[in-house]
């Protein structure tokens, strides 16, 4: 079968369908595709979201995906030291993917887009030496979908940039390899109403165990490490259950994933093929946290797709690897700088930078806003850093 | 040395972990298998590290 479309957009996660909606809320035709038969499952996430992305990005609060509000985080050390934050107003919720993804992609279809579930992406259509489309399979029918615009929204695997030439390759030690159990948690005090993040090169190297819960009782508890470790997620998650006495007799989903964690993609538009989210490593390196920056990628990249389209100017389209990067992406390669000092802490280092830190500090650590915070850590007298951190501290500055 | 690409299929989550550190594009995930291409293979072994799970091991051949 032939389909012929103004964009194609490949993958219906979080980017694809703001990206539509965005798009055929101005007029365009658009098809979206995902090669899920149920959209939004299995989930791979932690479902944490900061409540303003919903106004920011025009997405209604609909409680049929919002599992619990969230007023705060604590992190904690290594030793056992424990920073707070805590708002007297909502500051995020706990989602639910699965729902939310497929209300995504309905708000898409609402404002005019075609969805098609079950149906992947497996090549690119040339012509004539030019990108025409992709070619696509549902339910083993090969599918034509010729399209002006072609846009790789399909996640951390994305072979769609790839096909178009765009090296999308990923070292290992970029990714974070993540393992997560949405369970009840019995024996272990949480408080319900924040997230909590354990740091520690024990605990988990590189990155962090998470609680976020669902319920009063019910959370995703997960866990990422770096992706070039010899030991599996899974280990380590497993050990630090174990380490804290908490049974995992009430496992209700198990998931599994990568986050792309630093090697943000240079070239975000090659030809008529846009690359947007986790196809694009476009995520916080520092929390992991993706869908936020999914909503920015989509946002931007469908503003230039509109001027492309309607100048009829397919050079426009770079408008958007531009913008990006002159916002974004500084923001972002910031972050990174942070945490590749973060990752280097030792244990004894972590304890004490999480003893003097306040958490408005940490909160514009992970913003990116180091600076001011750095030099007065440098020069707390009760911090012994390391030769080595200090030099990487002074460096950063 | 050449190397194999083994996946447990039991244990695979499909999760496309091992497809974005592969430099190669040695293995795909489609929605209900993966598929690995020996022929592209150059035995890096990253995506063995990057597994959640522990699914794959690398299996040298010759
Ligand atoms: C364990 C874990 C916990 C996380 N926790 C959080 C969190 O708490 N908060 C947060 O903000 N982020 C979190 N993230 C990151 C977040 O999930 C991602 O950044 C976000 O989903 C990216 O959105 P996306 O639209 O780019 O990709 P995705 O949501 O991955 O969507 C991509 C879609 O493309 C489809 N697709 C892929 N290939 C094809 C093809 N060939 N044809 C058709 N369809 C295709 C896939 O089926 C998928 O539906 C977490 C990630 C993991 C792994
Ligand atoms: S990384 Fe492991 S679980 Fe994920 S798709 Fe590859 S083999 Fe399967
Ligand atoms: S060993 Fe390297 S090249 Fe071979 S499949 Fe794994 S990641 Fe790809």
């Amino acid at each position: 079968m032939e389909l012929h479309y103004d964009v194609v957009v490949v993958g219906a996660g979080i980017a694809g369908p703001i990206l539509s909606r965005n798009l055929a809320k101005k007029g365009y035709k658009v098809l979206m595709i995902d090669k899920k038969a149920e959209l939004g499952s299995p989930k791979r996430c932690g479902e944490g979201l900061g409540i303003a992305n919903f106004k920011k990005y025009d997405i209604p609060m609909d409680k049929r995906f919002i599992n619990r509000e969230i007023y705060g985080a604590a992190i904690y050390s290594p030793g056992g030291y424990k920073i707070e934050i805590r708002y007297d107003r909502v500051a995020g919720v706990i989602l639910e993917r699965k729902v939310f993804d497929k209300m995504l992609a309905y708000y898409a279809a609402r404002a005019g887009a075609d969805v098609m579930a079950k149906t992947e992406a497996v090549g690119l259509i040339r012509r004539e030496g030019r990108i025409a489309g992709v070619k696509a399979r549902h339910e083993g029918e090969p599918l034509e979908i010729f399209a002006d615009v072609i846009v790789a929204a399909d996640g951390v695997e994305s072979r769609v940039a790839r096909w178009a030439g765009i090296n999308s390759f990923l070292p290992p030690h970029e990714l974070d390899s993540a393992y997560e159990y949405e369970m009840i948690i019995e024996n272990f005090e949480f408080d319900p109403d924040i997230i909590h993040l354990y740091f520690g090169n024990e605990v988990a190297p590189r990155g962090y165990v998470w609680i976020f819960p669902k319920d009063e009782d019910r959370a995703n508890v997960g866990i990422g490490i770096n992706g070039d470790n010899p030991k599996t997620a899974k280990y380590y998650l497993e050990k630090w259950l174990k380490e804290n006495n908490i049974k995992g007799t009430k496992i209700l989903e198990v998931n599994v994933g990568g986050v792309p964690v630093g090697g943000f993609l240079k070239e975000l538009v090659r030809d008529n093929v846009v690359v947007v989210g986790d196809a694009a490593r476009q995520v916080n390196p520092m929390h992991g946290g993706g869908m936020a920056e999914a909503m920015e990628a989509a946002t931007i990249a469908s503003k230039w797709i509109d001027r492309a389209l309607s100048e009829e100017n397919l050079e426009l389209l770079k408008g958007y690897t531009d913008e990006w990067w002159a916002g974004e992406g500084q923001k972002l390669l910031r972050i990174l700088k942070v945490r590749q000092i973060s990752e280097k802490l030792s244990d004894d280092e972590l304890d004490a930078a999480i003893q003097v830190l306040s958490g408005a500090d940490a909160e514009r650590i992970a913003a990116g806003d180091y600076r001011e915070v750095f030099k007065a850590l440098i020069k707390n007298p009760k911090i012994l850093l390391k030769p080595k951190m200090l030099r990487l501290l002074k460096e950063a500055l | 040395m050449k190397v194999k690409i083994l996946v447990d299929r039991e244990k695979c989550y499909l999760c496309g972990s091992c497809v974005a550190v592969c430099p190669k594009e040695a293995i795909i995930t489609e929605s209900e298998e993966w598929k690995f291409f020996p022929e592209r293979c150059i035995g890096c072994k990253f995506c063995v590290l990057a597994c959640p799970v522990g699914a794959l091991v690398a299996k040298e051949v010759e």
